[in-house]
């Protein structure tokens, strides 16, 4: 069930119709779980065992961890209920990626090998509600959670619909002490839910969907040279995917929110500005917040994060993120994207420890202590990820250069095939200029459109953010919280934001709406 | 902030929708339905209503149909004047489609049987039969979903997507305009966009028809195999429903530019005749029966050829109405 599909809107409000009208928690929580459980088995079918499976071995687990004292004996039933949870995701998300790799192997060497394959499709969510189970029984064995007594609570935390398929991940820490009271929907709560819903759907099918169609013709075959514009092509189609993949995740992270909210229970931010970041390490504390924050936690933190030398923080950064592109599937492409950032945040930190500028300084007797906090420390997610954006030219700079690399691995990140992928880069990185020309003058007409509509939405914005921009200059705009200035507008306005969104959604969506990025997660 | 009660933002949330819908029936009704008021699917409209106004009607028809070739090709006028001469008087109607294929003509076929014409004719070209051929443009479905009726061996051609598209109702008919409002704002606004393909529709030099010639990616070059496609078989079906109905069939393999038929490989013509004899459909191959200077492009008859093709489309239709006649 897709959250931009008719579907998902009468399921949800029947959902909240229900909770609004039970007035016991414990039946509140019983009919959440029901009805997530329902959602689950519309989209991931049979596999809903599986997820049931992964909760009770995580929940009994947990229970167990929380009654043993022996310091050995936590130790293997922490690593008994990891390695049952990690092998059911491995060996879905893995096993034929492996097995393919075997037989290439094998096949290289000379030995005629044909391994079965599993060849199933990826259960629904499976990534996610795999981490939000890790997530309870790590912090059960750290110290920082109890393990809650109730099943039914237990399985709304792994099961809740808004965030099972895509996230965001959310600690138990932070959702089960939610389920301390009865959920009250509010006449705020469903203002909220509805601005957060109607921006992210805005964001899906009116941004994310109609650039999809751009960036499928340009990567469907990227290596056809299209009348020798394909720098051009490869350029502008990593450009619109980087935009693509964000409006749709952070689109579906809003209607998550959004419909969380709704019936009052509050789920994470999981994007803050990603592309206004100025460094790799900042772009991982604005980019899939709960994630970073996660393999921060429980990958780069136990593996002893910056606290073991300077080699060793570079190898950790290095060997999270390359877990972290590991995770988003079992292709060679998205290793790579893992390891291209991991080299990202290893080669920015020891930039930042060895950092020039401060040496000329203090070389010229100007000053120039030592960097304190802020980018020197590799840590991932939350931290700083609220922090305001200040636009200054030389911010503006680094986040161009920062941008040019993390749209790069976008391009990594988008094109599968290793051979697309290589002449890919080489397009992206070696520009043939007078492919841009060629391109720039070929589709002048479309961009001209573009730009019009563009300049047209950008003045009618800065007219409405006009007293703002005076006041606050072009941090203002930058930093504007959106969402909570809409939630606020009186009832007349607020009806036209929610016509004009109507109009957008029925004018300029395309007929046809493409699954969301992340649910192959 | 003062919080709004329950009741009146539900009823802001409610009347903005309501007013958003009749915003955009409003744009549907002056902008998109004058812009695509002459569009392919309105020659599938159109070919309905002939069937409809003929069912039951009692007169005789010959119903030629076919891709755009039939379009330009045939002159209903000067079929129907071959006819009179020699005392026969049928109704003779062209009710070509651009880009029209057997699959997409099976939405037509319970519409024909129903008129029960004298004979139908069908003319396309080899690209027709071809599994790279676009099958039916969603257009032509969606804008006509609750006039088309198929029979269940028709419907087991079309993929569920398709299905989908001819059982929609008006609600979705309406939300699927939703594609033509920015072309038709453009269109109002005289906004055009770069012309990028080669299309000409005046008529062509020498030189113009030589340079769509050697482009070896043109669709009319789509190559026809040995195996089964779902072309084929709505041909298949379409023959076998029409002469099942005492229907006369005569299927005409359309004629093209002497610099059009070079390109065609011979394979494709040996394929595509196999699989005609196999159908046992009476055939006429005129595709290499008129010169370069009957063509207004490669694949276009201009109106000499034209009347040469609709003369000899008379005389194919006296010889099956009247054996012996000619």
């Amino acid at each position: 069930m897709q959250f931009n599909s008719v579907e998902y809107l009468v399921f949800f409000i029947a959902v909240a119709l229900v909770i609004h009208a039970l007035r016991e928690r414990r039946y509140q929580h019983a009919f959440l779980v029901a009805a997530s459980l329902l959602f689950y088995w519309v989209s991931g079918g049979i596999f809903i065992l599986l997820m049931l499976f992964v909760t009770m071995v995580t929940f009994l687990g947990g229970a167990a961890l929380e009654g043993e004292t022996d310091r050995r004996r936590r130790k293997g039933l922490l690593a008994v209920t990891t390695a049952i949870t990690l092998a059911i995701l491995g060996f879905f998300k893995y096993y034929d990626f492996a097995i393919a790799s075997a037989n290439e192997l094998f096949t290289a060497w000379g030995v005629p090998a044909a391994l079965p394959y599993l060849q199933t499709a990826l259960p629904i969510g499976i990534s996610f509600y795999t981490f939000h189970a890790l997530s309870y029984i790590f912090d059960i064995y750290l110290g920082r959670l109890k393990p809650t007594r109730s099943l039914t609570e237990y399985t709304l935390y792994i099961t809740f619909f808004p965030q099972l398929v895509s996230g965001p991940i959310i600690r138990a820490r932070e959702f089960l002490p939610q389920l301390r009271d009865r959920l009250v929907i509010t006449p705020g709560n469903v203002k909220y839910g509805v601005t957060r819903m109607a921006v992210g759907i805005v964001k899906k099918v009116v941004i994310a969907d109609n650039l999809a169609y751009y960036v499928d013709l340009v990567f469907s075959n990227p290596a056809v040279p299209v009348q020798e514009s394909n720098s051009f092509f490869i350029i502008s189609g990593t450009i619109l995917f980087g935009l693509q993949i964000y409006f749709d995740f952070s689109g579906y992270i809003d209607i998550a929110i959004g419909s969380a909210a709704i019936l009052g229970l509050i789920l994470p931010e999981n994007f803050n500005n990603p592309y206004f970041s100025a460094s790799p390490t900042e772009f991982w504390r604005r980019w899939n917040i709960t994630l970073s924050a996660f393999i921060r936690d429980y990958v780069y933190i136990p593996l002893g994060g910056n606290r073991r030398g300077k080699l060793r923080t570079y190898a950790n950064a290095f060997f999270s993120m390359l877990l972290c592109g590991i995770w988003h599937g079992a292709s060679w492409n998205f290793f790579l994207w893992g390891a291209f950032h991991g080299l990202l945040l290893s080669v920015h930190k020891a930039l930042v420890d060895w950092n020039p500028g401060r040496r000329v300084r203090v070389a010229l007797g100007m000053g120039g202590a030592a960097p304190d906090g802020g980018d020197s420390d590799v840590s991932f997610g939350v931290r700083g990820a609220d922090a305001p954006i200040r636009i200054t030219p030389v911010t503006i700079a680094k986040i161009l250069v920062t941008q040019y690399f993390i749209f790069l691995g976008w391009l990594i990140f988008r094109v599968h095939d290793l051979d697309d992928l290589l002449y890919c880069l080489h397009e992206f990185i070696f520009i043939d200029w007078q492919s841009m020309v060629n391109g720039l003058t070929k589709y002048r007409d479309i961009l001209q459109t573009n730009l019009l509509l563009l300049g047209a939405v950008t003045v009618v914005l800065l007219i409405l953010l006009s007293r703002r921009l005076r006041k606050q200059g072009i941090d203002g705009i930058v930093n504007f919280d959106y969402v909570k200035a809409i939630r606020d507008l009186s009832l007349p306005w607020y009806g036209l934001f929610i016509l004009v969104v109507i109009l957008l959604l029925l004018c300029v969506s395309p007929s046809a709406s493409p699954e969301f990025i992340y649910f192959q997660f | 902030m003062t919080e709004p009660g329950f009741g009146r933002l539900l009823a802001t949330i409610v009347l903005a929708a309501a007013c958003a819908f009749l915003i955009y029936a409003g744009i549907i009704t002056f902008f998109v339905n004058p812009y695509i008021a002459h569009h392919t699917w309105s020659q599938v409209d159109r070919n309905l209503r002939v069937y409809g106004d003929d069912t039951g009607a009692g007169g005789e028809s010959v119903y030629f149909i076919g891709n755009s070739q039939v379009i330009h090709d045939l002159d209903p006028a000067v079929v129907e004047e071959v006819l009179a001469g020699s005392n026969l008087s049928l109704r003779v109607h062209n009710l070509g489609v651009d880009d029209d294929t057997p699959l997409q003509r099976l939405i037509e076929l319970r519409g024909i049987l129903e008129a029960r014409p004298r004979m139908v004719i069908l003319g396309y070209s080899y690209t027709s039969f071809s599994n790279l051929t676009r099958y039916v443009p969603d257009d032509n479905l969606a804008l006509l979903s609750g006039k088309l009726r198929l029979d269940p061996a028709s419907r087991s051609l079309f993929s569920p997507d398709q299905l989908a598209l001819i059982d929609g109702n008006w609600f979705g008919e309406l939300l699927f305009k939703r594609k033509f409002i920015i072309p038709s704002i453009r269109k109002v606004f005289g906004i055009h966009l770069q012309e990028r393909d080669n299309i000409v529709n005046d008529t062509m030099t020498y030189e113009q028809k030589l340079i769509i010639a050697k482009n070896p990616y043109d669709a009319f070059l789509a190559p026809v195999y040995p195996e089964e496609n779902v072309q084929k078989e709505a041909f298949r079906h379409l023959a076998r429903e029409l002469e099942a109905a005492n229907i006369t069939v005569v299927y005409v393999t359309m004629p093209l530019d002497p610099m059009r038929s070079e390109t065609i490989p011979d394979a494709t013509r040996e394929n595509f005749s196999l699989f005609m004899n196999a159908t046992g459909v009476r055939s006429l191959d005129l595709e290499r029966a008129y010169g370069s200077a009957d063509f207004m492009d490669l694949v276009h008859m201009n109106r000499y050829g034209r009347e040469k093709f609709s003369g000899s489309v008379g005389a194919l239709i006296l010889g099956e109405v009247r054996p012996g006649a000619v």
